[in-house]
């Protein structure tokens, strides 16, 4: 059972770095080798220079849509955290007159594909004068219903008793969410916003409408699906790997940060766990 | 520090769930008073009502001369340790313990004063640094009193403080908060189901009962002097001992199947004075009854049933009829299971209650 056990994981461990690994090795490949017909599982002659080749080979340049992305995914995650923690909170601790049906219209717009709003939202965005901006990446989905939904289960297990007591010694309800509620939900929150910030940093097709016609800010994921567009002819596949390296080491990183938080989060989204 | 008034308190939940019924209580400036009673007797959310956790249905609260019903419980200057303590996991216990006195914005300088202070005086100037997380029941508890303490409140509310403590910690820290409540002369009013820990901490006791204050005294009012069914039942351990009797005049003796108990003079005088009937609640406390092994006057007759020896005393189960009558008496090694035994009630301290009405007569 044991060495099962260990098999299996090997198994779903190596089908998760391998293709990283690919990708890795793909990018010190020179063009030859890569469009060669032998597979190699190391390159005969590993050239590190891609990697700086690539930086000016994306259109906007690597560190242009870098930050693009960066500004976009990160805004985008301070925002839904934000608006979505503050209405999980309402949902989850204050009673009011209707609270129930705005949960379950909040958690019914789950059930819609996202391609049903993709039309509207597009018209939304121009009427706003938004197309072409960083914004339609950002405040539309500030307000995300599953994110909502996580945060409201995780918030209904915090004790009632922890909030009264800093009511009760003169917190503020303002307060009561800043320096109580959000603190002790750090392990939902992470975990969310890990989800969400890969989610916004991998999007193409909103960007892709919303987007088009300002190629400046054009994110990491829009400018490398662009090499085909800017360069006419098949692109440099070693140029676009050390490119997409470029644009998944930052989620790598950044899941290593929160790997505590993530390993809680997904053994046991509750307060007691925390 | 001040006086609690209660005034026809009233808390009902949804539309007919009343948790509290018409509660007046007064408590006196510096007393220590416990609401004792049984879980959902309404002893917790009358305390939450004083906090201003819960708005009353109806009925005043005073603290002081103060009508706080429309106050906001950060304004009542009221106090609370809760039965889980309720520490913010996230900071470390001095952060728990200053939170009061920065969301009130006292000088820095004043907080740490008073910290130094409220922590040499629980004993815990080695806790400060620590993470709630890493305090054990009595340590988490002693922060939570020190939270509660430092902002210097008026009233001080503790709901069960000590339920969540061991068997042997609970006792030491009974004593500890009696003497912080002295020491600090804050009006307390706390809450408990446990009767030794009311006994041991309170200066008055209210015993409720399905949202109503049934009696209020000090321990021994209520251990020796119940005013009903209720009280008589619930305080003391083990419980007092019930059996249906019925008074006859001509014999002044209490009868019932079993047994015939001749009473003092005095004693049938009251009956005739207060009682609405002949029908009456034999009431004696296990510790108001001797065994013997022999017969004597006035005595019942009765089969050893179960034998609890817990070293300083012993309870008996006797068997009269078909009830099982306690007593606890000194540890009589002689007595074995299924013997015939006398039961000698002591005639001073037995209780007799109006069965109709469920009213002490004595």
């Amino acid at each position: 059972m044991g060495t099962l056990k260990y098999l299996i994981l090997i198994i779903g461990a190596v089908s998760s770095i391998l293709p990283f690994y690919w990708l890795f090795i793909s990018a010190l490949k020179r063009p030859e080798e890569i469009m060669g017909r032998i597979t190699t599982w190391w390159p005969n002659n590993p050239n590190f220079m891609n990697f700086a080749y690539a930086w000016d080979y994306l259109r906007p340049p690597v560190p242009r849509a870098f930050v693009n992305s960066v500004i976009v995914s990160a805004s985008y995650t301070v925002f839904l955290l934000l608006g979505s923690s503050l209405t999980a909170y309402v949902l989850a601790k204050y009673k009011f007159r209707g609270g129930r049906l705005v949960f379950w219209i909040i958690i019914s717009t789950m059930m819609l594909p996202g391609i049903i709003t993709l039309i509207p939202s597009v018209v939304l965005m121009f009427w706003l004068g938004w197309l072409n901006t960083y914004w339609p990446l950002i405040i539309p989905g500030a307000v995300n219903a599953f994110t909502i939904f996580l945060l409201r289960q995780y918030m209904i297990t915090i004790p009632d008793e922890v909030l009264e007591a800093a009511r009760l010694y003169g917190c503020s309800e303002l307060g009561l969410y800043w320096r109580i509620v959000l603190p002790l939900c750090k392990p939902a929150l992470a975990s969310v916003g890990l989800i969400n910030f890969v989610w916004n940093w991998n999007d193409l097709l909103w960007p892709l409408i919303v987007l088009r016609g300002n190629q400046d800010i054009w994110t990491m994921q829009l400018a490398l699906m662009g090499l085909w567009d800017v360069h006419g002819t098949l692109p440099q596949l070693n140029l676009v790997a050390a490119a997409t390296v470029y644009a998944t080491l930052p989620l790598i990183v950044l899941s290593l940060i929160t790997s505590k938080h993530l390993i809680k989060a997904y053994t046991g989204l509750t307060y007691a766990a925390r | 520090m001040v006086e609690v008034r209660l005034e026809k308190l009233t808390k009902i939940f949804g539309k007919n769930t009343v948790a509290v019924d018409n509660v007046n209580l007064d408590i006196k400036d510096k007393e220590f008073l416990v609401l004792l009673g049984p879980s959902g007797c309404g002893k917790t959310t009358t305390l939450r009502c004083i906090a201003g956790l819960e708005t009353p249905t109806s009925g005043n609260i005073y603290l002081g001369d103060r009508l706080v019903n429309d106050v906001s419980e950060k304004d009542r200057d009221v106090a609370m340790v809760f039965q889980t303590y309720a520490l913010w996991p996230h900071m470390k216990v001095k952060d728990n313990i200053t939170f009061p006195l920065k969301m009130h914005k006292v000088r820095k300088d004043e907080i740490q004063k008073r910290l130094k202070e409220t922590a040499e005086l629980l004993k815990m100037p080695h806790l400060l640094d620590r993470m709630p997380g890493q305090l054990s029941g009595g340590e988490a508890q002693r922060v939570a009193l020190g939270r509660a303490i430092i902002r210097d409140p008026k009233v001080f509310l503790l709901d069960e403080p000590l339920a969540n403590l061991d068997a042997k910690l609970r006792v030491h820290m009974r004593v500890e908060i009696k003497k912080l409540q002295e020491r600090l002369g804050v009006t307390t009013i706390c809450v408990t189901h446990d009767q030794a820990e009311a006994m041991a901490m309170a200066d008055r006791i209210a015993v409720m009962h399905q949202g109503k204050i049934r009696q209020i005294g000090t321990a021994s009012d209520l251990y020796d002097h119940p005013e009903d069914l209720f009280v008589a039942g619930f305080i003391g351990s083990p419980s007092m001992n019930f059996m249906d009797c019925t008074y006859e005049e001509e014999k002044k003796a209490l009868i019932s199947e079993g047994f015939s108990l001749e009473i003092p003079k005095n004693l049938g005088k009251e009956i005739k004075e207060q009682a609405t009937s002949s029908e009456l609640i034999l009431g004696v406390r296990p510790q108001d009854i001797s065994v013997s092994e022999k017969e004597v006057p006035n005595s019942i007759v009765s089969e050893v049933y179960a034998i609890e020896p817990l070293g300083h005393e012993t309870i008996f189960d006797l068997k009269l009829g078909d009830k099982i009558i306690k007593a606890c008496t000194h540890p009589m090694y002689t007595i074995t299971l299924g013997e015939k035994v006398w039961m000698i009630f002591n005639m001073d301290k037995i209780h007799l209650l109006d069965k109709k009405t469920e009213k002490a007569i004595i």
